[in-house]
């Protein structure tokens, strides 16, 4: 059977395992940073857990590692497929894992009522992330420091460096101070998925 | 004028951002107070679970491909076809509600797992039109 593209475009599996095996310290952090950010509203998964999945379709060849992609690109592109498709099976399934219920509720001393069940509206931050909006979550993480949410507006723009700080009107001693303290805020992210 | 970003989701185009931020940023910077030797310990134990799990994945895929393919020979119900007209006959496919398929995993999907996926589609197909079909 004749192949329509070239083998050689794609890495084979030694060579990805040799990439994660050459993933120096702060490579590492990269991914598992980027990992979390990914991973953030999706139910029962952590960035780790979303990374380690990653990698293995990596391995295993069900994934490809298109050559000369940086590694980094090479792993959002595929966190963000499992998480996509992960939240597509989500909603489109009998249960809805983001529902809440309140079983019980209502319930009458009178034995022929039954018991109401009742949804929950729970607005906490992690309620927020299960309602689908993850972009909404990761604003509530900047609610109190304007000017890292200024700089998360710009980024949702697709606006970074010195143009997200001309069009924020920062100088950029101030975008960079608020660009800092935003990816600091951004790692809480990691931490809630992982007690989820 | 329309940026190329314009049709995106917000957080797809926060998060190229976030990933571009995290390439630019110094080793110094990222690694903060993180202990380099945890780092790289959780690493290696990721990429070596990640190896054990992908070689289970490659023998099953292999058990499997191995019985589809006893399977097409025997029956023979199954219409050659070419890498391309399956990836663009999935790629509509992915439009439809019935099934999961996002459209970005296409792009990065081996050309076995697009055949594969391809039968898989149209078997599904035949037993909703033929639900006795198994039976026989």
């Amino acid at each position: 059977m004749s192949r329509t593209e070239a083998p050689d475009d794609r890495l084979s599996v030694a060579e990805v395992e040799n990439q994660f095996h050459n993933f120096s310290e702060p490579d590492w952090k990269r991914a598992l940073s980027l990992a979390r950010m990914c991973a953030a509203g999706l139910t029962g998964w952590s960035g780790e857990m979303l990374l380690a999945e990653a990698m293995t379709k990596l391995l295993s060849g069900e994934r490809i590692w298109r050559r000369g992609v940086h590694p980094l690109v090479t792993l959002k592109t595929v966190m963000r497929s499992i998480s996509s498709n992960t939240r597509k099976r989500e909603e489109n399934g009998p249960i809805d894992p983001y529902a809440t219920v309140d079983v019980g509720a209502g319930e009458s001393d009178d034995d022929d009522v039954p018991p109401d069940v009742l949804t929950k509206d729970n607005s906490t931050p992690e309620a927020i992330v299960d309602n689908r909006s993850q972009l909404s979550y990761i604003e509530t993480l900047v609610a109190d420091d304007e000017d890292a949410g200024m700089v998360l507006m710009a980024w949702a723009e697709g606006l970074r460096g010195k143009e997200a700080a001309e069009e924020l009107g920062f100088e950029m001693k101030r975008y960079e101070a608020a660009r800092k303290r935003l990816m600091k805020r951004l790692e809480p992210v990691a931490a809630m998925r992982k007690t989820a | 004028m329309n940026s190329p970003t314009d049709k995106r989701e917000p957080f797809d185009v926060l998060l190229d951002a976030y990933l571009e931020e995290l390439m630019a940023m110094s080793d110094a910077d990222v690694m903060d107070t993180d202990n380099p030797a945890e780092l790289k310990a959780t690493g290696m134990q990721m990429l070596e679970a990640a190896k054990a799990e992908a070689g289970k994945w490659r023998l099953a895929a292999a058990k499997a491909q191995l019985a589809a393919g006893r399977k097409t020979v025997s029956t023979d119900d199954e219409p050659a076809v070419s890498v391309a007209a399956a990836r663009e006959f999935l790629r509509k496919a992915s439009n439809d509600p019935r099934f999961t398929l996002a459209a970005r995993g296409l792009d990065e999907m081996s050309d076995d797992d697009a055949l594969r996926l391809y039968r898989q589609y149209k078997r599904l197909e035949r037993e909703r039109n033929d639900p006795g079909e198994d039976g026989a």
